[in-house]
Parts: C-alpha cells; structure tokens; sequence
C-alpha cells in the first residue's frame, strides 16, 4: 500500500460522514494491518450506542472468521461488553451460535479465538470478583515491545506521540499468543502423582467427562451424539482432579512444561472413538492455563496462595456442588444448551463454575475482615453480574419450553406451554430483567430499563408450524423501571442479598443435599416399588441434574420418568395410569404451582409414552387421550381471570361465525384493545408503568438466517429513509440466543393475507352468500376494513399499501427472497404489506420447484388493488419502485459489503453460493446502467416481467394445493 | 548467541540477568517470544522496518526505523539478537531516567561522535515527524522539524550552526520541558 492510499485511508476514517459499517468493512479489508485497525476501532467509540448494537453480528464475524493480529477489536468488544449489560449478552448469545457451528473444528483459527473471547466475556457476565483484577498484562510479544522501544527514543522529537502509541502498544502486547512447546525434563512428584490419579480416573470415566473445561468452553468439542444421561457424580471425580492438576502446574511455574508434557503422554488412554477430540480438548485446556501463565509478572507468589485456597476448596466440595447445581443460577450451561439435552448442560458445568466462585468468594470474605469498602464499579459489577445471571436464565427456559414443547403431542401443547410458563412466573418472575433488543432502553433521558413482570399465560398461545413448535409470549413489563445505579434502594437490596448470600451459602447448600438425597431416596423407592430393579444410580443422577426451575416439580418428574424409562414397559403402563388419575383429581383446589407441576408431569409421561415404540396399541390410545383430556380440562385454571367480567367486556354472545372470524383473528385483534383487555386482569395492571409487549419464541436452526435477512432489510429501509423515498418498510426485530432459538418480535394489528382470505371466504359461504365458493380478493376485504373505494379511509390504505408494496418488490428481487406465498405475507391494519420468514433468500429457494422465476410477487389482485394498470395508485407504486431501485444502486457498497463480510466461511443456507453470492447481488443492481436505463429496467424488466406472472400464479396454485394457503 | 536455540543457556542467562531488569524466568520467556516471532533469532532492518510499519501505517517509518536499529545493533552486526532487543527493552521499559537519556541519545548521535550538531539532529527529527504524520497535533513552535531542533538550540543558548549537544546538554533539555520527561516514563510499570 502506497503512503498515498493510507492518507486517504485515514482522512475517510476521520470523515463525519463515515459510518459504523464503513468501518467493520475497513476492519474487513485491512485485517492484516494493525496501525489502521486500531485507528478504525477507535473511531467506533464515537457512535451511538444504537448504532453498535445493531452492527453486533457483523463485529462478531469479524472477529471470528478474519485472522488478524491486531487486538483492537477484541479489546473493544471486551470494553463495550463491561460497560452495556445488552451489548454483552447479545454478544454473547451470537458467539454461542459460533461455538455450536466450529464445535467439530476445535484447532481452527476461528474456534481459538472463540474460546479465549468468549472466556473473557464469561468473565465479564457472570463474575463480578474476577473482573475487578486488573487485566492488561505485557506478555513476551517482539513487535509490541520493539514498538515501545521505538517510541521511547521519539519522546524528545514529539513527547506527545507516547500517548498515542501506548493504547496500541498495551493492547498488542497484551495478546496471548501460543508456542509450541520443547518440554524440559524436570519432574516434580506431586504433578507426577496427580496426573497418574487423573489418568487412573480418566480411563474409568465416559469420554465426554473429560471436555469439560473449568469455563465449559471446550463442551462444543463433545460429540453431539453423546445423548445419553450418563452419571453426574462419577463423572465430576475426574474433573476435580484435572482441575487441580492444572492448577498446580500453573503454581509450580518453572516446571510447568513438564507437568504438561506428563498431562499429554497420559491421556492417550481411551479406546472411545471420540477420544481423539477429548484429548486434544484436554491438551488445549492445558496449554491454555500455560500460556496465561507466560506472562511476565515479577511477584507472583500473593496469587498462588490464593489459588491454592481456591483448589483445595474446589476439591473439599465438589460432590456438594454439582448437586447444588440449580440453586446457584450457573450460566455457564446456558452456551450448551443447544447441542445437549438440559439435563447434561445443567449439571455437567455447574460444578466448575461454581467452584471458582466459592473459591474467589471465600477469598474475598477474608479480605473483608480487613474492612475494605467496595468502590463503586465492584458495587456496578455486582448488579450488572445479577442481571447477567437472571437474564441468561430466563431466555434459558423459554428455550427449554420449546424443546419440552415439541416432544409433546400436538394437542397437549397448549395445556404443556401453560404449564411451563407458569412455572416460570413461579419460579423466575418478577425480576430485574428485560430483554436486550426486543425491549431496549426507551429513547428517555433518564435511560431506564425495563423489568419483566410476567408472562401472561391465558394469552400465549402455540403455532402452527411443521415441526418446531414456535409460542406466542405476551410479556408484562414495567416500562423505565430499573438501572445499574449501585446506590438506589433496589439496587443496594440486590447487592445485600448477593454479600449474605455469600455467607449463608454453606448452609444453603447442605440444606439442599439433605434435600437431594431425600429426593434420591424416595424415587429410588418408587421405582422399586414399581417392582423395578434396572434403574441405574446413572439414571437417577442426571436426572438430579435436569432439575427444572420447581424444585417439587423433580421430584415428581423423576418419579414419572424413573417408572417409563425402565425396559419392560408394558407391565407398568397400567401402573401409570393407576398414577395419572389421582394426580389430576385432585387438581381443583390446589395452587397454580401443583397444577403446573402435574401438567409438566404428565407432559413427561406423554412423552414417554410415544417413545415407547408402542403407539399402535389400544392400551397405549386410550391412556394418551385420557392424560391429553385431563391436561385440557387443567389448562384454563393457571391464571386468575374472571371469566364472566371478561365476557362483559366482549358483549353479547357473538353468532357462529363471528366467533370462527375472532378465532382466525387471534393473532389480529387490536393491539390496545389486547393491551387493555390484559391489563384488566392484570395483578399489576394498576401500575401506571405498565406495559405490555409480545414475542414469538421460536427454535429452529434457520433463525440466524431470518435474523440476518431482518438486518439486511433494516440497512435497506434506512437507505430509502435517508434518501426520502417516502417508502414504507417493517423493520423486524429479531433476538438470537443460541443456534438454533431465539425470540421474535411480533407484528401487531396484522395477519397473514392468508389467513385473511380464508376467514372472509369461509364466513361468506357460512353465511350462504357465497354459494359457488368465490375466494375473496384483497379489494374485497378492503372495502369490508375501509369502505368505499372513494372514501379517504380506504384511499389512505390504498396509499400505504402501494409504499410498503414497492419497498418490499424492490427487497424481494435485490435479495432473492423467496417462498412468498400468502401464509408469508402480512397485512397490517393500516393496508401496509408485510413480508415475514426469510427462510430463503440470496442464493437459496425451495426445494428443486422451479416456481417463483418472476423478480418479484407481484399479482394482477395487486394491480387491481392499486387502480388497475392505469391508477393513480398503481403508478404511484412504479414511481416508488423505481426510486428505490436506483438510490439503492447509489449505495449499494452498504449491503454489498455486508454480505461480502457475511458470506466468508458461513453455513447459512443463504450463502449456499459461496463467494459467489455477492458477486451476483452485485449483478443484480445493475450498477453499470445509467439512470434513464435503471427506471427501463425497473418499468419492463423487473414489474413487467412480474406483473401476472405464470409462475407465481403456479407457485400459489400449488401452495393451494399442497398446503392450504390460500391464493 | 545468535543461534535460536529453544532455551538460553545458563551463561547467557547468568549475564543477562546482570545486564537488566529481568528475573531468570522473564528472560526465558521474553526469549521464547522473541524465537517464536522471529524464529531466525536475528532481526533485519526490513523486518525491523515492516513492524513500524505494521503500527503506524499512516506515516513513513523507514527513516526513522535505519537510525534506530543502530541504536539496537549495539555490535552493528546488521542483525538484532536476543541480547539487543532484551537490554534496550529492559532501558526503555524499566530503566531508570538517567539510562533511557543515555539510551535517546545513541539515537541522535548516529555518527558516534559523542556529541551532535543541528544537522544530525534534524535528520533524525525529521525521520520522527515522517513517521508520525498527522497522528499528533504539535504546538505552533513544534509544527515542522526545523522549528522543534531549532527550539532545542535556543533551549540551550546555543548557536545551531557552530555548535553541538552533548549528552549532559541533552539531559538538561529533558529537565526543560516536562512533557519529554512524562513522555520517556510512558510504560512504567506496564512490561
């Protein structure tokens, strides 16, 4: 690169004008040089937080799949994280998405940098002690140092250049980089003794035992197939082990080689296929403890009585901790949650987490005793680590709904969602908690967040969906309720509780030992009363582990689980039906708890029941529909709502098909009128904060796709917005909490077109007006919204439906999205069109059906909406779409380079072409046209190839067809 | 010396040990970076070079980057080993005021003759501001490499073109102005 070129580079950089994408593509471009990096990320300080946050996905990408050396983007991503409670979470909840895609590629550059990142952001979430130590070390790095050096001999030319080269000099020398290691021979007998104990135990254990690391970050290198609930405490025995012997080679510095030279001859033990991977997971593991140990500190001795206190400690409880696992809210699990079952994520990584904290808490009560006062940021660190925790843990168990949801038959599933989330008012709820991006801090000046009061059970509702099983969620809130301000009431009452927890813990946790081996006890005595001898101290254990949030509702579980999972199963089905009746009998006058409980447990015992291979059965019929009938009859009684003021509220009794109409409109029905109907009912609804939003929990590997098409629309729509198009576009909030789950907002006052023509068509026939079966058109059920065409109500709607229609054309061709049948196309109460689920876009559509070959949908219904082929409205439409067609050709380096960015090294199916997909991106806009030639080709081209076209008559002919969606 | 070797020998260690700052175990740390960046143990001025380069991308370090690795390449071997590189970091890094002086002023005088004139200094100086381009904002009096040497001679009452600075004039400079003092003390504490 010429001196020219990077003074360019450096005036764009300082520009106003340069944006926050601009930047990440600099970072992009100039990965591989350090000066330039550091100079673009110390720009991004100056953006709005908004602004960021929203580029989340893109820093993570780059941070992931761009090798540099520079330091600059991970130092501040670590420093943003520390100070922006959402920005850390949403951060990490991308990363575990990361870690799930690399889990099978554990030397890579990628999932290197994965796991050191993402152990310090762990750090920064869940760990309020260990944060507080000071961080920045120089380790043995040559360019930093020489570069220091350098600058040192320039202090009597410019003094002044010292301060701008030392935040790059601290940050590079700070890098951990790895060796490769020539081992000495030296050999201290107690290293000896624990590595040969640690093979001993290794060799006794599972594979998957060994991965777990003390941050858990080395689980994804445990095999997805390792389903099987295998025993928690024996497998814990081998982990205390490794963790000491690790950090012992840590302490007995100078033969740290050694120690990991002993560590590696001795794993090789294993005849498990999967060894391989565990072994190196171990080796890393070691490795990694060396190479922090590299670090040049003088006095380090301060520290290693510290962490002896810290092992021994660890070692005197572990049995104790991994059964504590559910009352310490330990979020290390939650990145595994999507690849294992609940019950392994749950109590495999407790005991790690926990130990450490034990270790660093117990060491922070003996400085108390010194009568230190907490400074305001570890008082800070504290709220923020509870919101951390308690945050993590509700996204958790929504998640968890949707995986116990699907295992559930389709017409339990509601009575099944009911119970589980009323368990979570139970058990999680209120709290200081809200959820980053779908519910942000409102533009006020105090900058307040929100708190969750509840979920509103009777509202939330299961979709249709093919095989996942997405849930509507209405969620109370209190709108700009709580703050990361240490010295409110609330707040201090939080840091209280946290400090005497600390002391009471001790007690708290032989509380819950007594507890568990009761629990132990008393199933192990079901289950052979049951006459069942087989169930395995293994089973039982993990089952302790897959403790959900009730802790009544295990044992119970347990129960149910231990009496189905046994071998001969047919002689205890009647043993369970003997068991279902008095559960639900008694259900009427117990709490919202009980019913819960048995609701969930009767889930269970569904489940099991289809597993069991027997579903053809009689016996097995008639017990389903029996435990399915009494979960339908439970599933009204979770809330409080008096059901006769409520049909006051309604009015009179509506005629047959009206009430079909309302039911079809469910998801349509005014959003204040929901808002109020539920605030009524509300226990909080007096409070004047009060608010209420509402989200679709959705599982589902796609959803990084959907998220990411979502944020591609968004860059559009500001585009237009910048530009003054006067469009209209849906900016779609999406939230991703693992690979595979995440929360969506939903669109209010709208329903599918669908959904639409099929109401209005079926109430016509109903009604017999409709004797031929006519499907309703969209002016149609315009007249019936607006009135008549002349009226300025329907105009107006007309109007919005033109903008928002031109918008999306333009997006449905630039981006390729397809499968745009009617399910997949929303109209709002205002006649502004929606497009929703971006399962295909760019470079992937469905299946091998050739349909869809038109550039967009655009259907002669549509023309005739808009005024037909000569209407004011309907030229109104080609107008927009040709300004939007060519201001987006004007700043097509904006979605271009995201998608360039997006592209490298990613699974999304959207990328299914590779590098090739912005190459033909680019294609598409046409940049080499000329204005004149851009609205030709927007005018013949794109709509008069679109307009009518055969193939989207086809494509929904055939989703008529094969679906039932209506075209 | 000069062979990368994976471990310093006692002797190296036992002189090192006396000749900086570094405990026994930095200095086979340091050495281990230093083989694991360079794994030839032997810096060349190109590679010495492109590092600069590497950090400050907006300006021109060749220059600067010729005179300082002289000031490294203690034996003018043309190579940087081990030994250099640890010693001027032990100065910059951990020195005391007296040896970074000592140690800037091997920078200025380049043609080793104890004492520099206003044309070697400016040479030098003005291979610092190619360097640092428009990264920093300079003070009216400092804004071109004449104005600052030149302000260095009037510091001192002395005549740029018959006289020169010596080491001890050089220390008074640093005492003259604060920033240079402050700016020599950047990395205390941090290596």
């Amino acid at each position: 690169m010429s001196q020219a070129e990077n003074a360019e580079l450096l005036k764009n950089i300082r520009s106003s004008e340069f944006t926050p994408f601009q930047c990440i593509d600099y970072m992009r471009r100039y990965s591989h040089n350090i000066g330039i990096h550091h100079t673009v990320v110390k720009k991004l300080n100056g953006y709005a937080y908004d602004e960021l946050e929203f580029c989340i996905p893109q820093f993570v990408q780059l941070l992931v799949s761009f090798e540099t050396d520079s330091m600059a983007l991970e130092d501040f991503l670590l420093d943003y994280c520390s100070r922006y409670p959402h920005f850390s979470l949403i951060v990490f909840w991308y990363l575990q998405a990361y870690i799930f895609e690399l889990r099978n590629d554990p030397e890579s550059y990628s999932f290197q940098v994965v796991r050191k990142f993402n152990n310090k952001l762990q750090n920064i979430l869940f760990n309020a002690e260990e944060f507080n130590k000071k961080t920045s070390e120089f380790r043995e790095n040559l360019q930093p140092a020489l570069v220091l050096c350098g600058t040192i001999a320039t202090a009597f030319a410019i003094p002044r250049f010292n301060d701008y080269a030392l935040p790059l000099v601290k940050s590079q020398g700070n890098q951990q980089k790895s060796f490769v290691f020539k081992l000495a021979n030296f050999q201290k007998a107690l290293t000896k003794n624990l590595t040969l104990k640690n093979k001993r135990l290794s060799s006794e254990t599972v594979p998957s035992s060994m991965s777990d690391d003390e941050q858990g970050v080395t689980e994804p290198r445990k095999p997805y197939e390792h389903h099987q609930r295998s025993a928690s405490v024996p497998r814990m025995l081998p982990k205390k082990s490794l963790t000491l012997s690790s950090d012992e080679s840590e302490y007995t510095t100078d033969e740290e080689e050694k120690a990991s030279m002993e560590l590696r001859r001795e794993v090789p033990f294993g005849y498990w296929k999967d060894n391989s991977r565990i072994k190196k997971a171990t080796y890393s593991e070691i490795e990694e403890s060396l190479r922090i140990n590299t670090t040049i500190r003088s006095k380090k001795s301060a520290q290693f009585n510290r962490r002896d206190n810290k092992t021994i400690e660890a070692l005197a409880r572990t049995d104790q901790y991994n059964l504590n696992s559910h009352s310490l809210p330990d979020l290390s699990k939650t990145e595994v949650t999507p690849y294992l079952s609940p019950a392994e994520s749950e109590s495999s990584l407790s005991f790690a987490h926990t130990s450490t904290e034990m270790g660093l808490k117990r060491n922070l009560s003996q400085h108390s005793t010194t009568a230190r006062v907490p400074s305001y940021t570890e008082l800070l660190r504290k709220i923020q680590v509870n919101y951390a925790k308690k945050e993590t843990q509700f996204i958790m168990s929504l998640q968890n709904v949707s995986i116990r949801l699907s295992q559930v038959p389709k017409e339990a599933r509601l009575s099944a969602l009911r119970a589980e989330l009323s368990i979570i008012n139970e058990t999680l709820l209120p709290s200081e908690i809200d959820i980053p991006q779908l519910l942000p801090i409102t533009s006020n000046k105090n900058k307040k967040y929100h708190k969750i009061l509840r979920l509103s059970i009777n509202e939330a509702c299961v979709l249709n969906s093919a095989e996942r099983v997405p849930f509507l969620l209405l969620i109370e809130y209190l709108s700009d309720e709580m703050d990361f301000n240490p010295f409110t009431e609330y707040n201090q009452k939080i840091i209280a509780s946290k400090n005497s927890s600390n002391d009471s813990k001790t007690k708290e946790i032989s509380g819950d030992i007594a507890y568990i081996t009761e629990t132990i006890a008393e199933s192990t005595s079901v289950a052979e009363s049951i006459g069942d001898e087989n169930i395995s101290t293994e089973q039982i254990e993990a089952d302790l582990g897959d403790l959900p949030m009730a802790t009544q509702s295990t044992q119970s579980r347990e129960w149910v689980s231990k009496s189905v999972e046994s071998p001969d199963r047919i002689s205890r089905i009647s043993t369970e039906e003997r068991s279902v009746t008095p559960l639900i009998s008694s259900a009427s006058d117990t709490s919202t708890k009980v019913l819960a409980d048995q609701m969930r447990i009767a889930s269970v015992m569904l489940q099991q029941l289809e597993s069991s291979g027997q579903s053809t059965s009689q016996q097995f019929i008639a017990i389903k529909n029996r435990i399915v009938d009494s979960m339908i009859s439970l599933q009204d009684q979770f809330d409080s709502i008096d059901y006769e003021k409520l049909n006051q509220l309604k009015g009179d009794n509506p005629d047959a098909g009206q009430r079909k109409l309302e039911n079809d409109f469910k998801l349509a029905e005014d959003w204040n009128v929901k808002k109020q109907r539920i605030r009524k009912s509300s226990i909080y609804g007096h409070l004047s904060n009060w608010d209420l939003c509402s989200v679709i929990a959705k599982n589902g590997d796609d959803l990084p796709q959907e998220a990411f098409a979502c944020q591609l629309i968004s860059i559009i729509s500001s585009i237009w917005k910048n530009k003054g198009v006067g469009v209209w576009t849906k900016r779609m909030k999406i939230l991703i909490t693992s690979a595979n789950a995440g929360l969506v907002e939903t669109i209010t006052n709208a329903m599918s077109i669908h959904s639409i023509k099929k109401s209005l068509t079926e109430i016509s026939i109903n009604e017999g007006a409709n004797s031929n079966g006519r499907i309703f058109t969209l002016s149609d059920y315009f007249s019936k919204m607006y009135g008549s065409p002349d009226s300025r109500k329907y105009k107006h709607a007309q109007d919005n439906f033109a903008r928002s229609l031109a918008s999306y054309s333009i997006i449905c061709y630039v981006l390729q999205i397809k499968d745009r049948h009617n399910g997949n196309i929303m109209l709002d109460n205002e006649g502004h069109i929606i497009h929703i689920d971006f399962g295909f876009l760019l470079s992937n559509s469905p299946g091998s059906v050739g349909f869809e070959a038109a550039p967009f949908k655009l259907t002669t219904e549509y023309v005739d909406l808009l005024g037909g082929p000569e209407g004011a409205p309907y030229l109104k439409f080609v107008d927009l779409c040709k300004k939007c067609f060519n201001s987006l050709r004007k700043e097509s380096d904006q979605i271009v380079n995201v998608v360039e960015l997006m592209q490298k090294d990613s699974t999304l199916p959207c990328f299914k072409n590779g590098e090739n997909t912005s190459v033909l991106l680019k294609q598409r806009l046409q940049l080499q046209m000329t204005d004149e030639e851009s609205d030709q080709f927007v005018e013949s081209t794109l709509i008069g190839r679109s307009v009518g076209s055969m193939y989207t008559r086809l494509y929904d002919q055939f989703q008529m067809i094969t679906q039932g969606i209506y075209n | 010396m000069g062979k990368a070797v994976s471990k310093l020998s006692k002797d190296d260690l036992k002189s090192l040990r006396q000749a900086t700052y570094f405990d026994k175990r930095e200095l086979q740390q340091w050495y281990k970076g230093f083989i694991r960046d360079c794994p030839s143990g032997q810096l060349s001025e190109e590679e010495f070079s492109k590092v600069f380069k590497q950090f400050f991308p907006f300006g021109d370090p060749a220059d600067y980057c010729h005179y300082l690795f002289q000031v490294f390449d203690v034996d003018n071997s043309k190579y940087i080993d081990f030994k250099e590189f640890i010693i001027a970091l032990s100065i910059t890094s951990r020195g005391s005021e007296d040896q970074k002086l000592n140690w800037c002023f091997r920078l200025y005088d380049h043609r080793k003759l104890g004492k520099v004139g206003y044309k070697d200094m400016l040479v030098v100086i003005q291979a610092i501001y190619q360097m640092v381009g428009t990264m920093v904002a300079l003070p009216e009096d400092e804004k071109t490499p004449e104005a600052r040497t030149e302000k260095f001679f009037r510091l001192l009452n002395k005549d740029k073109n018959t006289d020169t600075i010596n080491l001890s004039d050089f220390k008074k400079l640093s005492k003259l102005d604060p920033t240079i003092l402050n700016a020599l003390n950047t990395y205390e504490g941090l290596v």
